[in-house]
């Protein structure tokens, strides 16, 4: 970028100083680095996740314009958004497979924090809040895949909402406030809507604000490698060298995601009938795959409890432990860190066999 | 907490209007995908069924002559409230629900 | 002397019990010894309706129902008739069946013509002959467990009833002395009738030999009543038909109107084969090539072909659009249309004029049309969509190589 005091950005910055005091704020973004080196690749994915977040709020706005949430229309309305409306396939298919790369996505980045050890003092909260962030789009998923009100999704909801219902005390009436009611009806698909539309949206924004500030605040994690061996330090400027960097993987997310988008676009198949028997080999979206194939595996009864609630302690035991690493791994043990990894690397392997099993099946 | 089972019928197809429908008589018309049938009984007052006949699937018809609904493939008849009464259909056929809006029918599907 | 008295006991509860289940149902003592013995007319006579009505077996048999001992109850006073001859059988049931006021008492809705229709029937007219091997009352309804005819184990129920005609009448052997074929029943299982009613068990709508024949005054219809009754079902088929050139023609010819063309039992799917010029055609029977009977055959011939040849292309068509990802059930509604007018076009020949058929073939044309509009957009859809993938890819392309240099242009990294 040329200094010279002609360049329209540095008038329009003028223009914004001269009214606001963004100051120290534009020191401060000028100042901000990036560690360069191995594992700097990684560092991209938090960016692609968001990237994609924007892609389906844009689309799912768009969306809006031409749904109708209710069971009778629905169907119908995703039909014609599909086959009518200019670019509708396009938009719908892209908002699906944005949802699903973006979950991928969040995946990688989540894996690649762990694998770096980013989560350790003083970043927990950024692990928190990361992880939040995490259940909060695996709910984005299971709620947006019941909105074409299509077979599929149907019995798929049926069987997500039955699960949560084995939670022991508590699961039965959360399940009756999700679904509305005894069973996955009509009354479903509204309360799906306002909660893929307006709830989760609400809660996302916060989280990822903070999530943000946190990383904004604490600077990005540095390789650990770098404490032993301080030569090797090297960064560069956010601004223009990460961010350009950045926005190529982001102009390059965006061309996958449109090729997917016309070649695999969205299918929609028949619509849902409350009154007809599940078709065979119904299962969830791929995220949900190997908790599925997990709860599968479950023996009926294990001491006092259903195999299926056995599995549910289980995966929220899992899932606990993981939210607590920053507090189990603080880097003081050699061992407990390698243990630590280990557990992660079979976690990993683990995921990806029942996730394989899944889809097999 | 939920209130029990509120499903409201919400689409909503507008099927004729009073002045051009005379009274015993019938119309076929488009109801979402399916073709469905109003009638206009000899009182002035409409019935709308989907059009499909219980037996073979054949497109049933209003005839004025018998003040019945026909099925013309194997003659299978049915009365004003859509019950089976002559011929090979088992069951009568599925009704819809008929709503005036000043001088138009609008039918809708039964809540 | 404690197994003698068990024996004593046993023996005087099973007296007891079949005094006790023939005290339940009429029959009086009768059953004491008929529920024992081997001939099986107690336990049909448990599921019999004139048992629940409260007649007992003297009513057809006579004999003294009150009497335990056989010789007893079956001496000549008694007015015993023992098993019923074929004419006897007839007397015994019309008697009650066609006597109004006896029937109005006990079943007011029952007809009571069928002794009247059965003396009109080939099957009665050859008893008053003496012949003892046609079919009477018993031999549909059976002797004691008649069942009400919309029982299903009854075997005049509608599904049962051609296996009950044809076990007669399919019988080479038994029917050789009778001036009649046996292939009915071979006929008639193999044909659209047949198998709506015994495969999909159309009870309602498909007809047994009795839909066609008559139950009581069964007796093959005369030629002039063919096409009233296949019309009885097939009305608008049998009302175009009598309108159109054919029937006279027909009538002069003596030709048993829907039977000619169709068949009596063995009554196969119209294929399009049929209204062919090709020898062998049903159409040629009379007409020779050349004829404006001809003529108007190939018309319909080929109009239909062409029909048909429609729907596989716009099949293959929309299918391939689907398969693409394209969504075509716009098209398909045009099908189902199409598919309606076609069947319609299939009765309409049936008053075999060439106008009436142009006007609904134009219909389906129009639909047919319609249909393949959507698939040819579907189609064209998709080639639009590849061909916005590759402008836009190459626009992100440009972009992507836009900042990749501006990258290159950075200061490097210290």
């Amino acid at each position: 970028m040329s200094t010279s005091p002609e360049n329209p950005d540095r008038a329009l910055l003028a223009w914004v100083k001269d009214r606001y005091p963004i100051g120290k704020f534009v020191e401060w973004a000028k100042h901000k680095t990036v560690p360069v080196g191995r594992g700097a690749f990684w560092y991209y994915f938090g960016g692609i996740s968001l990237f994609l977040f924007l892609i389906q709020v844009g689309t799912g706005i768009l969306l809006m314009f031409y749904y109708k949430g209710s069971a009778d229309t629905a169907f119908a309305s995703v039909r014609f958004i599909s086959a009518k409306v200019p670019f509708g396939w396009l938009v719908r298919s892209v908002h699906a497979w944005s949802a699903n790369l973006m979950i991928f996505s969040v995946f990688i980045h989540m894996f690649s924090v762990f694998f770096m050890r980013a989560y350790r003092k003083p970043r927990e909260l950024t692990w928190i809040s990361g992880l939040v962030l995490l259940a909060l789009l695996l709910g984005f998923g299971f709620s947006g895949y019941l909105l074409p009100w299509n077979e599929l999704a149907f019995f798929a909801t049926k069987v997500g909402t039955d699960i949560v219902g084995v939670i022991p005390v508590i699961g039965e009436p959360i399940m009756y406030v999700l679904r509305g009611g005894e069973d996955v009806t009509g009354s479903t698909l509204p309360r799906f809507f306002a909660l893929h539309v307006a709830f989760f949206p609400a809660l996302l924004t916060v989280f990822i604000a903070a999530h943000l500030f946190f990383i904004q605040m604490q600077g990005i994690h540095e390789p650990e490698a770098w404490e032993a061996h301080p030569e090797q330090r090297k960064t560069m400027p956010f601004f223009p060298h990460f961010f350009m960097r950045e926005l190529l993987l982001w102009l390059i997310t965006l061309n996958i995601v449109a090729v997917l988008a016309v070649f695999f676009p969205a299918e929609l198949g028949i619509e849902a009938d409350p009154f007809s028997s599940a078709p065979a080999g119904i299962k969830p979206e791929w995220y949900f795959l190997s908790t599925f194939e997990f709860l599968k595996y479950m023996p009926a009864h294990v001491g006092p409890l259903e195999g299926e609630e056995f599995g549910l302690l289980l995966i929220s035991l899992g899932f606990l432990l993981w939210c607590l690493v920053p507090w189990i791994d603080r880097g003081r043990s050699r061992r407990i860190t390698t243990i630590v990894m280990v557990t992660g690397v079979a976690i990993l392997v683990f995921l990806t066999i029942l996730t394989y099993r899944g889809f097999a099946a | 907490m939920p209130p029990p089972e509120q499903e409201a019928a919400v689409s909503a197809v507008k099927a004729a209007s009073l002045t051009e429908m005379a009274p015993n008589s019938g119309k076929i018309f488009k109801f979402g995908r399916k073709p469905a049938l109003i009638v206009r009984q000899p009182d002035g007052t409409f019935r709308a069924f989907l059009a499909k006949c219980t037996h073979l699937d054949c497109v049933v018809q209003y005839r004025e002559d018998k003040e019945r609904i026909w099925c013309a493939c194997h003659d299978g008849f049915y009365d004003l409230n859509g019950t089976n009464v002559s011929g090979p259909p088992p069951r009568p056929l599925d009704a819809l629900e008929v709503h005036m809006q000043g001088d138009d029918v609008y039918v809708t599907r039964k809540s | 002397m404690t197994k003698l008295l068990t024996m004593a006991l046993v023996t005087l509860g099973m007296a007891l019990a079949s005094g006790a289940l023939a005290d339940d149902l009429p029959g009086g003592k009768c059953l004491e010894c008929h529920l024992t013995v081997d001939d099986g007319v107690g336990e049909l006579w448990q599921d019999d309706v004139h048992a629940r009505a409260g007649i007992g077996c003297d009513a057809c048999h006579g004999g003294d129902a009150t009497q335990e001992d056989s010789d007893l109850a079956k001496r000549s006073a008694t007015g015993y008739r023992g098993e019923l001859s074929a004419r006897e059988i007839v007397s015994s049931c019309g008697g009650c069946h066609s006597d109004v006021e006896y029937m109005k008492e006990r079943k007011p809705l029952l007809p009571v013509d069928q002794l009247e229709k059965y003396w009109t029937s080939e099957h009665g007219k050859l008893l008053v002959k003496r012949e003892p091997r046609v079919a009477q009352c018993a031999s549909c309804h059976g002797a004691h467990g008649v069942r009400e005819v919309n029982d299903a184990k009854s075997p005049v129920y509608a599904s049962n009833v051609p296996a009950m005609c044809g076990g007669c009448h399919a019988d080479a052997d038994y029917m050789s002395d009778f001036d009649i074929k046996t292939n009915q029943y071979d006929g008639y299982v193999q044909s659209v009738h047949g198998k709506a009613l015994l495969e999909k068990n159309d009870v309602r709508g498909a007809p047994a030999c009795n839909d066609c024949h008559g139950n009581h005054g069964a007796a093959p219809p005369s030629i002039d009543a063919i096409t009233k009754i296949c019309g009885t079902c097939h009305s608008y088929n049998a009302e175009l038909f009598l309108e159109s050139p054919l029937a006279p023609a027909f009538k002069e010819k003596s030709l048993a109107d829907c039977v000619a063309c169709h068949g009596k039992h063995l009554i196969r799917h119209v294929s399009d084969e049929w209204e062919g010029d090709k020898p062998g055609a049903t159409c040629r029977k009379c007409h020779e090539e050349g004829e404006e009977g001809s003529e108007l055959a190939l018309y319909f011939t080929d109009t239909f072909g062409s029909v048909r040849e429609s729907f596989d292309d716009i099949e293959q068509l929309l299918a391939e659009a689907e398969v693409k990802g394209m969504d075509v059930t716009e098209g398909e509604d045009y099908v189902e249309a199409a598919r309606q007018g076609l069947m319609q076009a299939r009765t309409l020949m049936h008053s075999f004029s060439k106008p009436v058929m142009e006007e609904k073939v134009s219909e389906i044309a129009a639909n047919q049309a319609a249909a393949l509009e959507v698939g040819y957009a579907a189609l064209r859809g998709l080639e639009d969509r590849r061909r916005g993938l590759a402008i836009s890819t190459l626009l992100l392309l440009f972009l992507t190589i836009g900042v990749a240099i501006k990258i290159r242009t950075l200061p490097p990294l210290d």
